[in-house]
């Protein structure tokens, strides 16, 4: 079941771009499965913030359709079991974190009680029971990025849109915060998160959707897109042997005394490799298909898409 | 939608300006108590125009409050003209606008929080002040509840202005501005019937009672006021209606538009 289901969806802001409008988004195609952690990547201005602000009604919809939790965006009761983490949110000064908290609950329409036991549970959580009754106005920038999680979680959402959730948290909270993704993850929600730190995204994502200017470029899960599956590192006592593979096969990429690496037709021609080195009584340790970060698949795949746009 | 009014409650206790509101209350207090011996000075030194004071003797308890309500609607309008704003500053909206309630239902618990604690502030203020009146002077009616009630349709009147003005500008300062505006403008507007016999042209004459009916006229719904708490008859009620008219009108302009922008 999807939770989140756009299709065909643009937005552009009026006036800018000589009066024509900013695309931010140009008929972008996407859905998010229930229990998903779903990763939005992209570089500034590509519509990653618009997107989450077109699923809670923040912003209209110039065309296209989008939904949440089975409703329009523009139905009030779309947001009732959804939690939403702004970026660079400026949460009202004149409250503690636990009134912060009590007001979030109030806008929910809970009640008192469950309210008390939900603040509790989640001031504790994000680390922040000890500063509950300080004013948020006073907080640093990572102690309101804490407590702007905890609203997000207030309602015990089925769907959380994080914008940058880790921005400004120090490395332990970094950790902490992904430790509270992971566990909402395993309650069977679906997270929505919008990071510009891929070792975080790539960290906790099932699948990613990678937006250039405002365009959809592609979605795939984190696995197909780290994964070389051409590539393969073997880890082999190869010595001073040589070892060489005709083209058809494919190429040795880089080769030394302890290992080789090699790109190849097909992935099967794997065993030709390994079919050599066994027969030149090589000692294979390891055979492993190549992998590369997030990083380094986004950066390929945002360079490809500016050299394919005309 | 009582965490939209409480949450207002909390932010205007926050900013301090309700001990401004103490502050001229007590002002007022002390004055009220101390005006059986100013009104004894004025008869000794005989240097206030007796056409004037005659009037001011009429009724001196129902002028004092009604000139006290008018300074805190005042106070009460360009105290609160930021707060609608700022809560659709950048940062803030996505907050408020990511929650299950409608725009609709936001803007007016918002609207509504602000009148019913400035207009409550007001009201307190009204009875201590009226309170050290009647003490001073001995002399009380419930007829007074008309000042009172009609303070508030001022007050309400006020911040439809400067909410739809907020909404659609995003600006304190534009919301303080336009407040300013409009009461010069139903200043000038009073005297519609003088500017149009200056001018002794038709069309124009036609654009500026056109005008005159548009505008709130929230100085002649303070006569109305004081002619109802006076126990006179009202001369016309529908600088009232006209004005109302005008505040629900705006405040659906404010949500139309708040409905169709983006955050």
């Amino acid at each position: 079941m999807n939770v989140v289901d756009v299709h065909e969806l643009t937005k552009i802001y009026p006036g800018g771009v000589r009066k024509g409008g900013v695309v931010a988004l140009d008929s972008v195609t996407l859905a998010v499965e229930q229990g998903e952690v779903f990763g939005l990547l992209g570089p500034n201005g590509a519509g990653k913030t618009t997107f989450l602000k077109v699923l809670l009604g923040i912003t209209q919809i110039t065309s296209g359709s989008a939904g949440i939790a089975g409703f329009s965006p523009s139905d009030p009761r779309s947001r009732q079991k959804v939690g939403y983490l702004p970026e660079n949110h400026r949460f009202p000064g004149h409250l503690t974190g636990l009134g912060f908290l009590e007001l979030t609950g109030r806008l929910y329409g809970m009640s008192q009680a469950e309210i008390d036991d939900r603040t509790d549970y989640l001031l504790e959580l994000v680390g922040m029971d000890r500063w509950a009754n300080m004013k948020i106005k006073k907080y640093s920038k990572g102690m309101s990025q804490r407590i702007g999680l905890a609203q997000a979680l207030m309602c015990d959402p089925e769907i959380l849109l994080l914008d940058e959730p880790t921005d400004g948290v120090d490395p332990v909270g970094k950790i902490e915060i992904r430790q509270v993704l992971k566990k909402v993850r395993e309650e069977g929600k679906s997270i929505v998160l919008n990071s510009h730190l891929l070792s975080e995204v790539e960290a906790v994502a099932d699948r990613v959707a990678i937006l250039s200017r405002g365009k959809l470029i592609r979605v795939s899960s984190v696995e197909e897109l780290t994964s070389r599956a051409s590539q393969f590192e073997v880890e082999a006592d190869i010595g001073s042997n040589v070892i060489t593979i005709p083209p058809e096969v494919g190429k040795i990429i880089s080769i030394s005394s302890k290992g080789l690496i090699a790109e190849l037709t097909k992935e099967e021609n794997i065993n030709q490799i390994i079919d050599q080195l066994r027969m030149k009584r090589v000692s294979i340790r390891s055979v492993k298909p190549m992998k590369v970060s997030l990083e380094q698949s986004f950066i390929e795949t945002i360079t490809a898409s500016k050299e394919a746009a005309p | 939608m009582r965490g939209v009014t409480r949450d207002c409650v909390v932010e205007i206790f926050d900013r301090k300006t309700v001990y401004l509101f103490a502050a001229v209350t007590l002002i007022a207090v002390v004055i009220a108590l101390l005006s059986p011996k100013m009104e004894m000075e004025f008869h000794a030194t005989g240097n206030v125009d007796m056409g004037s004071m005659g009037d001011f003797l009429t009724n001196p308890i129902t002028k004092a409050l009604s000139t006290y309500l008018k300074f805190m609607v005042f106070l009460a309008v360009m105290a609160s003209a930021g707060l609608v704003p700022n809560m659709l500053a950048k940062g803030r909206a996505d907050f408020y606008l990511s929650k299950p309630i409608s725009r609709t239902s936001l803007l007016l618990n918002k609207l509504v929080g602000i009148w019913l604690v400035y207009g409550g502030t007001i009201v307190l203020g009204g009875i201590l002040t009226y309170a050290a009146l009647v003490s001073a002077h001995g002399f009380f009616d419930w007829k007074i509840l008309y000042v009172f009630a009609l303070g508030l349709v001022s007050l309400f009147i006020w911040l439809s202005i400067t909410t739809t003005v907020g909404i659609a500008s995003g600006s304190t300062a534009m919301s303080i501005m336009s407040a300013f505006l409009v009461w010069v403008a139903q200043v000038i507007l009073y005297w519609h019937e003088q500017i149009k016999g200056f001018l002794e042209s038709k069309p124009v004459g036609y654009v500026v009672d056109g005008l005159y009916y548009i505008f709130p006229k929230t100085g002649e719904v303070s006569t109305i006021a004081n002619a109802c708490a006076y126990g006179k008859p009202v001369e016309s009620w529908m600088p009232l209606y006209s004005s109302l008219i005008f505040s629900v009108v705006l405040v659906s302009l404010a949500v139309i538009i708040f409905k169709r922008r983006n955050y």
